[in-house]
């Protein structure tokens, strides 16, 4: 399950709310940022504090770590390949299966600790969640207010009306 | 809340979208519609069917005709003095001015769905007595605003689905404007004009395209990257300069059509061999007895 030369080693990280977790290696470096912290810090006892992440998120995001454990570290240079790739795999939706508000708090860590595949499938899901709505449907959904007056959003609506579906 | 994700982040979910979906968003709030105009607006003409646009018999086919209405806002962005022009022409102009400016977004512009849909719209607005000299006019003011205003160019595609109708193409435009790389700016002092094509990384065109284009455009555009010309019957030296004078040109497609010209494609030829960025050629050939050499020769470009 885990590389060689790192199998069993672990490190200890602290979330904003000062809950420890002893992750392995391997799965704590799915997150590019604790990845560079890791090789730059070398072997230490020192826990790891995340100031942006809480336990509860901590918890999940780590859960989506060690099930993909051993994917094939993203590239730098695959942006389009990433882009064509509109599938989300079963246990990825199930994952990603949670309240709103988890599943934003899940996008803001995999943005903070850089952890890209994760980072795409939440806001795949995001996307999917706009798909075929309109946009009281889409205010509904997220709790948004409409802050145009109504002859700004004729106007908008005037001059974008090309995109509309109709 | 959605509205604690990071603007990047939602960028990046609305690149999800359709442009109908886009447009669905850009009417939920102030916020999203700030950020969604600009992805909506980089490639207007994305799902407008290249088919559809190469048929001139279509008019008001379903789809297009909404894209119609693209070319109307277009128009409502240009100077108070060229749209008190065109009313004088019987095109109908809001005198609101419009809430974003456009085509400052602009990333993706194929000349042919430009023109055709320019077209279309003449023809929509003033009937049959379809004016040519309108239409040249609306595709000459609007072609400045896009020069003006779009900084921010990505690809450019040129076919030419108006060959018969000289006064469409684009060399007619393009020949104007050879003496703008300078223009006077607020202070009355000198300043070089940001060229639209100059940072261009996509480039499509026909095979048959006026080479003088094609030398004009490589004087200027060093950064395309990926380059896609069809329909190549003649050894276009055009052609051999543009590929020769980018930096370094990832993909190149080239379409063969026809005989081989008794000299071959020489020139086109020798302009392969000297590139070594490349990492992705592909050689098309309809009805052609290939090159000078043999295809194989050309494989060692292949990385």
């Amino acid at each position: 399950m885990t590389s060689e030369s790192s199998e069993g080693k672990k490190v200890t990280l602290k979330s904003c709310d000062d809950v420890e977790f002893k992750v392995e290696i391997p799965v704590a470096s799915r997150s590019i940022l604790l990845k560079n912290m890791i090789e730059d810090v070398g072997e230490t006892d020192q826990s790891i504090p995340l100031p942006n992440v809480n336990e509860k998120v901590l918890k999940k995001v780590l859960e989506w770590c060690q099930h993909h454990v051993n994917d094939p570290q993203p590239t730098n240079d695959d942006d389009d390949s990433r882009r064509r790739n509109t599938e989300i795999d079963d246990w990825d939706q199930r994952f990603l299966n949670v309240e709103q508000d988890m599943l934003f708090e899940i996008i803001l860590a995999a943005n903070y600790l850089d952890i890209k595949p994760l980072l795409d499938i939440g806001c795949k899901t995001v996307a999917n969640m706009i798909k075929g709505k309109s946009p009281e449907e889409i205010r509904n959904t997220f709790n948004i207010v409409n802050d145009f007056t109504p002859e700004e959003e004729e106007q908008i609506r005037k001059e974008n009306e090309w995109a509309e579906d109709r | 809340m959605i509205s604690k994700l990071l603007t990047e982040t939602l960028i990046q979910i609305f690149n999800e979208l359709e442009l109908d979906e886009l447009f669905s968003c850009i009417l939920v709030n102030r916020e999203w519609c700030k950020i969604v105009v600009p992805i909506l607006w980089s490639d207007p003409w994305k799902n407008i069917d290249i088919y559809v646009v190469f048929n001139t018999k279509y008019i008001g086919h379903g789809n297009i005709k909404k894209y119609i209405l693209l070319i109307s806002t277009y128009i409502s962005c240009l100077s108070d003095d060229d749209r008190n022009n065109l009313k004088l022409f019987g095109i109908p102009i809001s005198n609101l001015k419009p809430f974003f400016d456009y085509p400052i977004f602009l990333r993706y512009l194929n000349y042919h769905h430009f023109i055709f849909l320019i077209n279309k719209f003449v023809f929509e607005k003033i009937g049959n007595n379809n004016d040519e000299n309108l239409t040249k006019l609306i595709i000459k003011k609007i072609w400045n605003l896009f020069k003006e205003k779009c900084k921010k160019l990505n690809h450019f595609g040129l076919l030419n689905p108006y060959g018969e109708n000289i006064n469409y193409r684009f060399d007619k435009i393009f020949n104007d404007d050879d003496d703008d790389s300078f223009i006077i700016n607020n202070n009355g002092s000198l300043v070089e004009n940001k060229n639209i094509f100059k940072n261009i990384t996509s480039f499509q065109c026909d095979g048959n395209l006026q080479p003088l284009i094609l030398f004009k455009l490589g004087n200027i555009c060093k950064l395309i990257q990926d380059i896609k010309i069809d329909n190549i019957s003649q050894d276009n030296e055009g052609i051999a300069y543009l590929i020769k004078s980018q930096k370094s040109i990832q993909k190149l497609f080239l379409g063969f059509y026809y005989d081989t010209p008794k000299s071959g494609f020489i020139k086109i030829e020798k302009v392969l061999k000297g590139i070594d960025s490349l990492n992705q050629l592909i050689l098309s050939a309809f009805k052609i007895k290939f090159f000078t050499k043999r295809e194989s020769s050309y494989r060692e470009l292949l990385r």
